[in-house]
């Protein structure tokens, strides 16, 4: 109910500016990214279903472990000082070099950790990658606020 | 009624950090209309960048690799390598020209430099070049075979079993995708690192100037003097975008220093209430989001730490730079000490036994300054001309860079009050203290690079700006794509100028593998120089024996006695030796002057010799088996 309602007043307003309903809109579209994201963490665990050597597999392993499960961890960060963020080109370098050198080095923690336990296999690995991906996407808390 | 266009950021000035009021807005006039010859410079920047890849794609075709020689690539790359060299740095030229030029754009330019000057070899080549790119290959390859790294205490291994995290990911990376090896991606390692390393960059270049222009020919400039060869596929070139990603989000997130009111630059002044607002007060402890932001940088730093042993170090080293300024330290302090105790934790654990065993010679090194600075450079005099160019044209460029980034911090004060000067001095640390096997002179230029390049960017750009006469102006317009298209000559010649020992071709891929799949476990492998594709095959099975690594005496006797040499060396080994020469350690010994003869005269002395026997021969290789003389005594 709160959904369709939301939705439909947010829809209704939008075109005089900004209205109660806004909000609720903005939260809504943020759950759905959050959501997105925690489902595209588990891509690549997916992938492994695929032939091996096969280019979707490489593709989607490749993209998505670049990003993730930094993005979800990244986007969540208040911005350092309001000045250094207000430009839009800024916070989006910014998003882009922080996403991909926490994911690697998300990856490399992980995939290191379980090669000294000796128990470094891809399924593994790549289970707590998605799960690092998904607690980050999904926990409480404000993103980009400060 | 037609509104007018947005100004751009670069004519903003104060808008783009302070609060854009409507008031503000109403009030400020439109932009001015471009000049003629920027409209030339917008069109020049829009058309050149498609020629240059045509040319470049076309060129590719063209490489005549059999002509390499003593100056590496250089004398195989056609002319039209050259024409869209010329052409991507004067569209670059003309892009800097025009100031609305927009980030697309720009970002258009570096990624075809980076393609040029790094995608070239992979595109051209049949197999992965540098030995040691082999090498690192080869311990991933060992690392899904065997489930780890086993402990082979010659020529340095051990180091891969303590800093792993590099081949961790790589073997996940090969498991994962279902792909054979690692070989399939690494020729491309190059191009991809230096492609991740344009973000930091830019990011990093825009803490110590808002022109748009200087940002992005600091960027070009950084890779036209990236020769150092540290970019193939590597734990280095790994933890070196990592150290580039960290080092701009520190340096970002620094309140900035200067009276309130001065621009940082002199490029694109931000204006007093810009400024104001770039300059948050925080006296003992950051706001909550560099508090965050430093928390998250821990991931990458432990990256760092379990990869390289080097990388951690010059972290440390350039944190504690940052940190000298009081007003940096609340955020600085923090990472400073958390990258120290990982470490320190890693070193004292893991890494210890290789610590314990090297502790003597780091200690050592700490007295040699003088020898840790020129350990790494070859002699001249021993060198081919050929090589003595090269050489020549890398130590100028390494000293323009670092004489122009100087000069840049002694025209423009603003710039002293950036994290430039601090981030360029600090890496010279380490080499004083470190030879790092000859490496840490590189190193030192590789790490300070970033710095030291925008401040050689800030210096060519600023040449004759404030020119009263149009004669100087004009000077100015042809100087600036001249001394880009100096800076482009001088990269190509000291990175492609020693392709002769790291280009393999297929024919040397044949023979090595060849040998590996013929030489029973327990072997002994020996080359004149590492030089060869694949000599750390299944490094786990079989010993091995290079030449220059065994001091003078082995290079002077092996020149003269190979047989009276390998049986000092190898001749109380109980199972088969083998001796690999090819074209690259042929390429490697003329160029360097390493033996007092060459490899062709060498083989010629081993065709009378009865104790090496040609087991396997094509036009670019040749595997002997060497039977030691005891031996040869035992047989009949």
């Amino acid at each position: 109910m709160t959904g369709r309602g939301a939705g439909h007043g947010a829809g209704h307003r939008g075109a005089r500016g900004p209205g109660p309903w806004a909000g609720v809109a903005v939260r809504r579209a943020d759950v759905t990214g959050r959501l997105a994201l925690a489902a595209a963490a588990w891509l690549p665990v997916l992938a492994l279903l695929l032939p091996a050597g096969a280019p979707l597999r490489i593709a989607v392993i490749i993209g998505v472990g670049l990003v993730l499960p930094g993005f979800p961890i990244v986007r969540r960060l208040p911005p350092e000082h309001r000045a250094a963020d207000r430009a839009p080109a800024a916070r989006r370098l910014r998003l882009g070099v922080l996403s991909v050198a926490v994911s690697l080095g998300c990856a490399t923690v992980v995939a290191e950790s379980l090669f000294l336990t000796h128990h470094l296999t891809p399924g593994l690995a790549l289970v707590v990658l998605a799960g690092l991906g998904t607690v980050a996407a999904l926990a409480p808390g404000g993103a980009g606020r400060g | 009624m037609a509104r007018p266009p947005e100004p751009h950021p670069d004519h903003r000035g104060p808008a783009l950090t302070a609060s854009p009021s409507p008031t503000s807005r109403d009030v400020l006039p439109p932009p001015p209309a471009p000049a003629p010859d920027h409209l030339t410079a917008r069109l020049l920047a829009r058309v050149l960048l498609p020629a240059a890849l045509a040319l470049w794609l076309v060129s590719l075709h063209h490489v005549r690799l059999d002509r390499m020689g003593d100056l590496g690539l250089i004398e195989a790359l056609p002319w039209t390598f050259w024409a869209a060299a010329a052409t991507l740095t004067l569209g670059f030229a003309a892009a800097l020209r025009d100031r609305r030029t927009p980030g697309w754009l720009y970002t258009g330019y570096l990624l075809s430099l980076i393609a040029v000057l790094h995608a070239s070899t992979p595109l051209v080549y049949s197999q992965l070049s540098n030995a040691w790119a082999w090498k690192h290959v080869s311990m991933v390859d060992v690392l899904l075979r065997a489930g780890g790294l086993p402990t082979a205490n010659d020529h340095g291994l051990d180091v891969y079993s303590q800093w792993p995290g590099f081949f961790a990911v790589n073997g996940l990376l090969v498991k994962a995708t279902g792909i054979h090896s690692a070989l399939s991606y690494a020729p491309y390692a190059p191009p991809l690192a230096d492609a991740l390393l344009l973000g930091p960059l830019v990011m990093l270049y825009r803490t110590f100037s808002r022109s748009r222009r200087l940002v992005w020919a600091g960027a070009w400039v950084f890779y036209c003097c990236f020769w150092v060869t540290q970019d193939y596929f590597a734990p280095q070139t790994f933890t070196f975008v990592l150290y580039v990603a960290v080092i701009a989000t520190v340096v970002r997130c620094l309140p900035r220093a200067g009276p309130r009111g001065r621009s940082p630059t002199r490029d694109g002044p931000p204006g007093r209430g810009a400024h104001a607002l770039h300059r948050p007060r925080w006296p003992t402890f950051p706001p909550v989001g560099v508090r965050w932001t430093l928390l998250v940088l821990l991931l990458p730093v432990a990256a760092i730490v379990c990869s390289h042993p080097l990388t951690p170090l010059m972290l440390v080293v350039s944190l504690t730079a940052l940190a000298l300024p009081r007003r940096n330290r609340p955020v600085v302090l923090p990472l400073l000490l958390a990258t120290v105790l990982l470490t320190a934790a890693w070193d004292l654990t893991v890494a210890r036994p290789f610590l314990s065993a090297n502790i003597a010679t780091m200690v050592h090194g700490l007295t040699q300054p003088g020898g840790n600075a020129g350990a790494g450079l070859i002699n001249l005099s021993l060198a081919s001309r050929g090589q003595q160019l090269v050489a020549w044209t890398d130590r100028t460029l390494s000293a323009a860079v670092w004489l122009l980034a100087l000069a840049a911090l002694i025209r423009r004060p603003s710039l002293r009050r950036t994290a430039l000067p601090l981030l360029a001095v600090a890496p010279v640390v380490l080499l004083v203290a470190n030879s790092y096997d000859g490496e840490m002179l590189f190193r030192a230029y590789m790490f300070g690079l970033p710095a030291t390049a925008f401040g050689t960017a800030a210096m060519l750009l600023g040449a004759g700006r404030r020119a009263r006469f149009a004669l100087a102006r004009a000077g100015r317009t042809v100087a600036v794509p001249v001394l880009l298209a100096t800076l482009f000559a001088g990269f190509s010649l000291s990175y492609y100028g020693k392709e002769y020992a790291l280009y393999f071709t297929q024919a040397e891929t044949q023979a090595s593998v060849w040998m590996f799949q013929h030489a029973p476990p327990g072997s002994t492998i020996v080359g004149v120089t590492e030089d060869f594709p694949g000599g750390y095959t299944s490094y786990d099975k079989y010993g091995r024996v290079w030449i220059n690594m065994q001091g003078e005496w082995a290079r002077r006797g092996f020149a003269v006695d190979p047989a009276g040499t390998l049986d000092t060396l190898v001749g109380d080994q109980p199972r088969h030796v083998y001796l690999m020469l090819n074209k690259a350690q042929a390429g490697r010994v003329h160029a360097t002057g390493l033996l007092s003869v060459g490899l062709p005269q060498i083989q010629a002395e081993l065709a009378d010799n009865s104790q090496f026997t040609v087991l396997y021969r094509n036009q670019d290789a040749t595997v002997y088996e060497f039977t030691p003389s005891v031996a040869a005594g035992r047989s009949p």
